[in-house]
């Protein structure tokens, strides 16, 4: 379990997942896709959940919600306290005017997350209507004021999802995720589908929206350039754990766990002459089969006898900065990186 | 098939993602209940059409008019019709006719669609738009109609009932294989060039087989249920195949006059259709869901 | 949208014209001489060519085919029953209505039956109730019609005695000939349904309106339904098809004075202008149908009709929208 930082346990804690635990069952096979995760968040945090495809990070942020596909999904066990109460533990009205209202997703593929058949205005005033309570008509006024606000014309509100750009369309979910103010914004890989240049204005749009009302984010990326411009705090995640975590100074200047280390390794570095990119060895472990002890040991260049066995617990490091790792020391040592 | 955003298709490695998709769906299958019981019906049925007849207690045409409508006894299983005739006898001479004609319908279709959809997509232009015309023509006749007209041209006996059965479907699969050479014209062949060297010849065909087989198998399975039915529908309106011959449709029509006071005489027939048409169906089912496991659940 | 109805009538044209060419083709060169039959095999030659004159069968083949087109696309005449001498459109006017009721009876039971069968067992998916709704699709497509009907007839008119066997009259005439008839139908329908709705649960935007904090009902009947509906009427043409089809078969199963028996007595007596006319005047009727749903579509999918009113160029083997 990881040791909480008692500075952190006041008041300002947003969203607290302790012990995360999900499964998805597949042909007799059980997945472990969520392992123990811990993690806290405080209001107006923007939190970075970095790592590889396949990684567990939407099913982290899904379950936040509890809109994960059950079946196949089961959240096994753990707590999600937002706000002080615990979401896997709402039942069907609280839990439903928390989506949408005070926690928010934006997800990954915009051409699919809109529905074909309905109008994109109305997409929009849905929420109003659902969680403001308004009549139909205010909400679809307001409805067209977020559409304004993320840059699309007032008299495209009456169009179909399919008659807009790929870029427009993630617009458009992002203003339907925002409409109701929500006090934290999922957002999951929101620019990976979008061309490089409509990238950087959807993230300059999420992060103006975000410092305007002082909404806490999660932002789910394999992109470490967006991390480094955007997030407070960065949380690793490699086979359904979290295996680093700190301040985004703490993790970009002193990576400590070995995968870290890998992935900004794995980075060209502009100034200095290299040849080849390092990327890390070997593959992600099948989440159905997932090996003993450190489940990065299989490929880490730095693996020792009692990497493989028993449970790897966190070490706390300097401020708020976490690793799942036994040898940091000696890690660190020989990469030639502080602790 | 898109990868990392480039549009490429080494065929060898799509041989060996076929290979290994094959051997992925036939375990999917295996473990189908339903469609291993429908499968082991069709072949219990095949297995009877084929040598039923060598082991029938009577002849189908062996009349004795003494015992007519008997009901079942040890000499006669399910006793005897309006002629005193075996009508488990007559039932596994039957199924030689029904399930013959099911299959051969399909077999006909098939062939002569995939041919026409080989020619439309290989060579596309005109011939393309011919057939594709052709195609609407035929769709734009509902199937049994098609097969009344045909089947009241050509007069009744088997052969002539094949081809009725058969034409209705060849639109399906003409489309089907046709449509499996849209994508790869657009990456081979970037202008409509006739001087298409030998390679690419072999290299179109070890892509279209086995991408079409999916669809193909799965329609041509729910086919043959389709065109036994239709058979059977055909020997009632005094087409396709006609008394005495002991097609399963043909007996049910037969027996139609008779049917308030020897209920039994149209049971039989009946169920048999059912029960081929049910494990058709099952297999179909089966294959479909082998073949696409997305869409089961 | 007007331009693209108007394409789509002139284009059904020339289907209905070449199928009527392509029967009058297959009825011409079949082998058989109606005169013979009509006459009966003891005429004499010369009674046999002069009857032929009489009947302007001697004509060569292009004009009796000629003579016919144009006989039906201007005059609306189908030509006589060379039996009983009547119009064969006069008949056919006459007895559609009956089949037509028949059919689209058949239709409205398949999808106000199949529709919620297939949403109740997608809803309940691999429980008992999705399990025994599709058992029973299953039974359903597999029984052969005519058969099925046989046995309504002997358990609900001959034993219990319910309802009429044959025949029309009121509504209790067609209770059981549609009932029969929508069997396929409902099944075919519940399993369409059924597997559209499976899709249509698991997409994205479903997933989104649940984030959004909908109800499950309202995702399902406002979010998943209509979206789930789009290929249920994209069948629904087929299915009528199939009616029509099982309307045929039916027809002659309870003696209901409809198309069908007219066909097959056409077909048993080689009537050949009643079998003409009836098959050309059924491919018309169903071209109708198709081309309707066709435009029912444009209603439900917003997507389609952009794409309908995009459509005044041939349309291009690479540029379909939808395919994403």
């Amino acid at each position: 379990m990881m040791k909480e930082n008692i500075e952190e346990q006041d008041a300002e804690t947003l969203l607290s997942v302790k012990d995360l635990v999900v499964e998805y069952t597949s042909d007799n096979r059980i997945i472990h896709a969520v392992n123990n995760v811990c993690f806290d968040m405080k209001r107006g945090e923007t939190l970075g959940l970095v790592g590889e495809t396949g990684a567990g990070k939407t099913t982290i942020a899904k379950s936040i919600l509890r809109i994960l596909p059950d079946p196949p999904a089961k959240i096994r066990r753990g707590e999600i306290l937002f706000n002080g109460k615990d979401i896997l533990k709402m039942e069907g009205s609280e839990l439903r005017s928390i989506r949408g209202h005070k926690i928010s997703m934006v997800f990954q593929d915009p051409m699919t997350s809109l529905n074909p058949v309905i109008r994109v205005g109305s997409q929009i005033a849905d929420v109003f209507m659902l969680h403001r309570k308004l009549n139909k008509r205010d909400a679809e006024r307001e409805a067209v004021k977020m559409l304004e606000l993320v840059g699309i014309p007032a008299d495209r509100a009456r169009e179909f999802p399919h008659q807009f750009s790929g870029g427009m369309k993630q617009r458009v979910v992002i203003a339907m995720a925002l409409a109701c103010d929500p006090e934290l914004l999922l957002a999951d890989e929101p620019t990976t589908a979008l061309d490089v240049t409509i990238q950087a204005q959807v993230l300059n749009m999420i992060s103006s929206l975000k410092e305007e009302k002082n909404t806490s984010m999660i932002l789910i990326t394999h992109d470490l350039g967006i991390v480094a411009e955007v997030c407070d705090k960065i949380a690793v995640v490699y086979a359904g754990e979290i295996i680093e975590f700190g301040s985004k100074e703490e993790i970009f200047l002193t990576p400590s766990h070995p995968y870290t280390i890998g992935l900004f390794g794995a980075l060209p570095d502009l100034d200095s002459d290299v040849e080849r990119l390092d990327p890390i060895d070997g593959f992600p472990p099948d989440p159905s089969d997932l090996p003993d002890g450190c489940r990065f040991s299989p490929r880490c260049p730095h693996t020792q006898e009692d990497c493989k066995e028993g449970g790897m617990e966190s070490v706390q490091l300097h401020g708020t900065h976490t690793c799942r790792c036994r040898h940091i020391n000696r890690v660190a040592a020989k990469e030639g990186s502080y602790v | 098939m898109y990868k990392n955003g480039m549009l490429r298709n080494s065929p060898s490695n799509e041989l060996i993602k076929k290979e290994s998709q094959f051997r992925a769906i036939m375990k999917r299958l295996s473990k189908n209940w339903f469609a291993a019981v429908g499968l082991v019906i069709i072949i219990i049925f095949i297995i009877l059409a084929i040598l039923g007849p060598t082991f029938a207690p009577y002849d189908y045409m062996e009349m004795d008019i003494s015992n007519k409508f008997a009901p079942s006894s040890s000499s006669h299983l399910l006793g005897t019709d309006d002629l005193g005739r075996d009508i488990f006898s007559r039932l596994l001479y039957g199924a030689r006719y029904s399930l013959g004609l099911g299959f051969a319908g399909q077999i006909f279709q098939l062939t002569i669609g995939t041919f026409l959809g080989c020619i439309a997509g290989y060579y596309g232009g005109k011939s393309e738009e011919l057939i594709m015309r052709f195609c609407d023509i035929i769709q734009a006749i509902p199937n049994i109609l098609l097969a009344v007209i045909v089947s009241a041209a050509l007069g009744t006996g088997f052969m002539n009932t094949v081809i009725a059965l058969g034409v209705g479907h060849i639109a399906g699969s003409c489309r089907i294989i046709r449509a499996q050479f849209l994508p790869l014209r657009e990456q081979e062949f970037v202008e409509a060039e006739k001087s298409i060297n030998c390679s690419n010849f072999r290299v179109i065909f070890r892509h279209i087989l086995p991408n079409a087989i999916s669809p193909l198998i799965v329609i041509t399975t729910m086919g043959v249920g389709g065109c036994i039915m239709s058979a059977a529908g055909l020997s009632y309106l005094g087409l396709g195949v006609q008394p005495p011959t002991p097609e399963w449709g043909a007996m049910l029509t037969a027996s139609r006059e008779y049917m308030r006071h020897y209920p039994n005489l149209i049971l039989y027939p009946g169920l048999c259709i059912a029960i081929v048409v049910l494990a058709l169906n099952l297999l179909g089912d089966g294959l479909r869901d082998a073949l696409d496991p997305k869409l089961k659940n | 949208m007007i331009r693209f109805i108007t394409k789509r009538i002139i284009l059904m044209i020339p289907v209905v014209v070449i199928v009527s060419i392509l029967i009058f083709s297959i009825m011409y060169f079949s082998p058989g001489d109606p005169v013979e039959v009509i006459l009966g095999g003891k005429a004499t030659d010369v009674e046999i060519a002069a009857k032929r004159a009489e009947m302007g069968l001697d004509e060569p083949f292009i004009v009796q085919l000629g003579d016919f087109l144009y006989k039906f696309f201007f005059k609306m005449d189908l030509g006589r029953s060379y039996i009983t001498q009547k119009s064969v459109w006069g008949e056919i006017m006459v007895r559609f209505p009956r089949t037509l009721m028949f059919a689209v009876g058949c239709m409205v039971l398949s999808v106000v039956v199949g529709v919620p069968l297939g949403v109740t067992a997608a809803v309940h998916r691999n429980t008992w109730i999705d399990r025994t709704c599709m058992v029973f699709a299953l039974l359903g497509i597999s029984l052969p019609e005519f058969w099925l009907a046989m046995q309504l007839v002997i358990i609900f008119a001959l034993k219990l005695g319910w309802l009429p066997a044959y025949g029309i009259g009121g509504p209790q005439y067609y209770v059981l000939p549609v009932i029969a008839g929508s069997v396929h139908g409902i099944a075919k329908q519940a399993r369409q349904t059924r597997s559209s709705m499976l899709e249509v649960i698991r997409s994205d935007y479903v997933t989104t309106a649940r984030a959004k904090g909908h109800s499950e009902t309202t995702i399902l009947y406002k979010h998943a339904l209509p979206n789930a509906l789009i290929p249920v009427v994209q069948v629904l043409g087929n299915n009528f098809a199939i009616s029509l089809g099982g309307a045929l078969i039916l027809e002659n199963v309870f003696s209901i004075p409809g198309i069908g028996t007219y066909l097959t007595a056409g077909i048993a007596a080689r009537d050949y202008p009643i079998v003409r006319g009836c098959v050309i005047f059924l491919a018309l009727v169903f071209s109708i149908i198709m081309l309707l749903v066709d435009l029912a579509f444009a209603f439900i999918d917003p997507r389609i009709k952009a794409q309908y009113e995009k459509q005044g160029a041939k349309r291009k083997a690479t540029g379909r929208e939808i395919n994403v």
